[in-house]
């Protein structure tokens, strides 16, 4: 009888295909809605995780803000140590301090950010030296002329290739000569930060022989292994607090932290989208009741020959009620591939990665289901409660 | 349960319609038996009251007051789960209208009562076919009713009123759609249904059923004025 009844829906349905879409469009509305709100929630997710990953998670920045503020003279190059020493979880915090400068060498010039290092700062990183080796504690300590070319200035300033042990030119009021010690391998830019279009001198060679440095432009931290770098930034942010009483004169920022503000930029979102999905859940709901109602209207006559037939009140009333579910499951199935479409299309207009959710289809035809049950009840109940003469001799 | 014991007991059936303040009595007060095998003829002008009293046996309603028993079970004042059970099991309607479900085929339509019996599909259609073939219509099983004359559809009606093997065939004045001639071929059906051991009641204006029922029972406004 389940199947007669599947059947007799579909046919139903086919006779009126205008009426059936009309009445299922809620549905397809809300179900739609469901699954882009879980498949771009999803594709976000994996899409920052796959962003933050690469930018190394466990690193923490301090800025500090404004002028003339508190935080700005505490910047010192002795508050890596007081980190270290007053903030758990703290590996290495790695003083940043960058001038773009004029490099040449021979008749090939190049202009980049000249960063002053120590040998903690591939660590901090994750960056990774292709030829040569980086600046060491030794360079830094005997204040050598010694630079470390990123991947891009290498390719600009020695097109030929083979920089290790060359000289290059460092243009700060007059030319300084600098050896080539190393050659970095490339690095995607993160946190403010043009990896290979830097190059890298030991510290004390460059506040000597470039610049005198006074505040460090911000910090770089790397986080002991283990430690979780919310907690470590919280208690930074805490540390740093204590240091100056304003909590305007810093920023403390952490991948994590980035991918906090865009969970919650997603929460929002789908809290909006849920909200479109409940509304035309409902009106779908309310059109799948109208056209159950009408249906039973117009098959009075039907219900009244089924009943003479045999059909108790519990039959009609499956009868009616799975037809509301096929209709609602097949206005679910609709929404379901509008759904995937639509989001697949903005992920793709987003770069973002495509993350469909079975769990998600499967929750959209419960959905539709259940709106289809709950929904059709009430139509069933009063298909079944028709009185068999009455059904009958109804015109 | 023999064929010369009764069937149907009527006591005092009595049918009141409300429609809204007004009473319409259409049964004042009927009592009758019929026998297992009969072929009974229910005659009497338009309103007197053989419809509701068709539907009555039927179970497709039930009395106002009095009783009445199906092969001794009283069915008066059964809900409408066990009323549909009845109808499904004891009685084979065949209405004046034909009353197919039209958007199934005849085959589907003949099969219907079968479902509601929670006879497998397999046996349904086995059925189904077998007494569509009895009334001559084997070549016709997946046209829809639309698509065949008033005859071939009362023919089948008539099918699926038998399919179940009831012991009791109503018909509300079978042949009040169709031409004399047609008329006669149906109510030659009935009378070969009844040959077979089947209760028959009929409804009808047309004297030529009066005839070939060996039983007359003549109603005039809720009341029976004459049984011969
Ligand atoms: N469902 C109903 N509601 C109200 N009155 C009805 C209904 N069915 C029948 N009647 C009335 O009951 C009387 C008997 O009707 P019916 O049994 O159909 O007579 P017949 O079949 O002999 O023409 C008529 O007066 C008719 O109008
Ligand atoms: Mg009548």
């Amino acid at each position: 009888m389940f199947f007669e009844n599947i059947k007799l829906a579909f046919k139903d349905f086919g006779s009126n295909k205008l009426r059936t879409f009309l009445s299922i469009l809620g549905i397809v509305i809300g179900v739609a809605s469901i699954i882009t709100i879980t498949t771009l929630g999803r594709s976000a997710t994996v899409s920052i995780q796959n962003q933050v990953s690469s930018m190394g998670l466990e690193t923490i920045n301090i800025f500090p803000r404004g002028n003339d503020s508190e935080a700005r003279r505490l910047f010192t190059p002795e508050l890596a140590g007081k980190l270290k020493d007053n903030v758990e979880g703290i590996k290495d915090a790695v003083p940043i301090n960058q001038t773009p400068m004029l490099l040449k060498h021979g008749r090939d010039s190049y202009q980049a950010n000249v960063m002053a290092v120590t040998d903690d700062f591939t660590d901090v990183f994750d960056y990774e030296v292709e030829s040569g080796g980086f600046i060491t504690e030794d360079d830094n300590a005997r204040r050598k002329s010694v630079v470390v070319l990123g991947a891009e200035a290498a390719s600009k300033l020695f097109p030929g290739g083979d920089a290790v042990g060359k000289y290059i030119r460092i243009y700060r009021k007059q030319a300084k000569s600098f050896r080539v010690i190393g050659v970095m391998k490339t690095r995607t830019a993160s946190m403010r930060m043009d990896f290979d279009a830097a190059v890298y001198v030991p510290r004390n060679t460059y506040n000597q022989r470039l610049k005198r440095i006074r505040r460090v432009r911000n910090y770089v931290v790397g986080t002991e292994k283990g430690a979780d770098v919310l907690v470590v930034s919280g208690k930074i942010e805490a540390y740093l607090f204590k240091l100056t009483g304003d909590a305007d004169s810093y920023r403390v920022i952490s991948p994590a932290t980035i991918a906090g503000i865009y969970t919650g930029i997603t929460k929002t979102l789908n809290l909006f989208l849920t909200g479109i999905a409940a509304i035309s859940l409902l009106v779908g709901g309310i059109g799948i009741m109208n056209i159950m109602l009408v249906s039973v209207a117009e098959r009075t006559r039907e219900i009244g020959i089924r009943k003479a037939l045999g059909a108790t009140p519990k039959v009609i009333r499956g009868q009616f009620l799975i037809e509301a579910v096929v209709l609602t499951l097949f206005g679910g199935l609709i929404g379901i591939s509008f759904g995937t479409g639509l989001s697949y299309i903005i992920t793709v207009f987003l770069k973002w990665l495509f993350a469909p959710q079975f769990s998600a289809f499967l929750l959209a035809v419960l959905f539709s289901g259940g709106v289809g049950i709950f929904f059709g009840l009430y139509p069933a109940i009063q298909a079944s409660g028709l009185q068999p003469v009455e059904a009958l001799t109804y015109e | 349960m023999t064929a010369s014991g009764t069937i149907i007991k009527i006591a005092d059936v009595k049918k009141d319609y409300i429609l809204g303040k007004a009473v319409i009595k259409a049964l004042r007060g009927v009592t009758l038996k019929i026998q297992s095998g009969e072929l009974l003829a229910i005659m009497g002008p338009s309103g007197s009251g053989k419809t509701t009293l068709m539907h009555l046996i039927g179970c497709l309603d039930i009395p106002t007051s009095g009783k009445i028993y199906l092969e001794g079970e009283d069915v008066s004042e059964l809900n409408e789960e066990a009323l549909a059970r009845i109808r499904n099991r004891k009685v084979g309607f065949v209405f004046q209208q034909f009353n197919l479900l039209s958007r199934i085929s005849i085959l589907e339509n003949v099969m219907t009562p079968l479902m509601y019996a929670h006879v497998p599909v397999k046996k349904r259609r086995e059925s189904a076919e077998e007494a569509l073939k009895s009334v001559g219509l084997s070549d016709r099983l997946t046209h829809r009713p639309t698509e065949l004359s008033g005859g071939q559809r009362q023919r089948v009606a008539i099918a699926r009123a038998l399919v179940t093997d009831p012991s009791i065939i109503l018909a509300d004045e079978p042949t009040g759609n169709l031409d004399t001639e047609t008329g006669r071929s149906i109510l030659e059906m009935f009378n070969k249904i009844n040959g077979n051991g089947k209760t028959v009641i009929i409804v009808t204006h047309d004297p030529e059923v009066g005839a070939l029922a060996r039983k007359t029972v003549h109603i005039r406004d809720g009341i029976i004025t004459g049984i011969d």
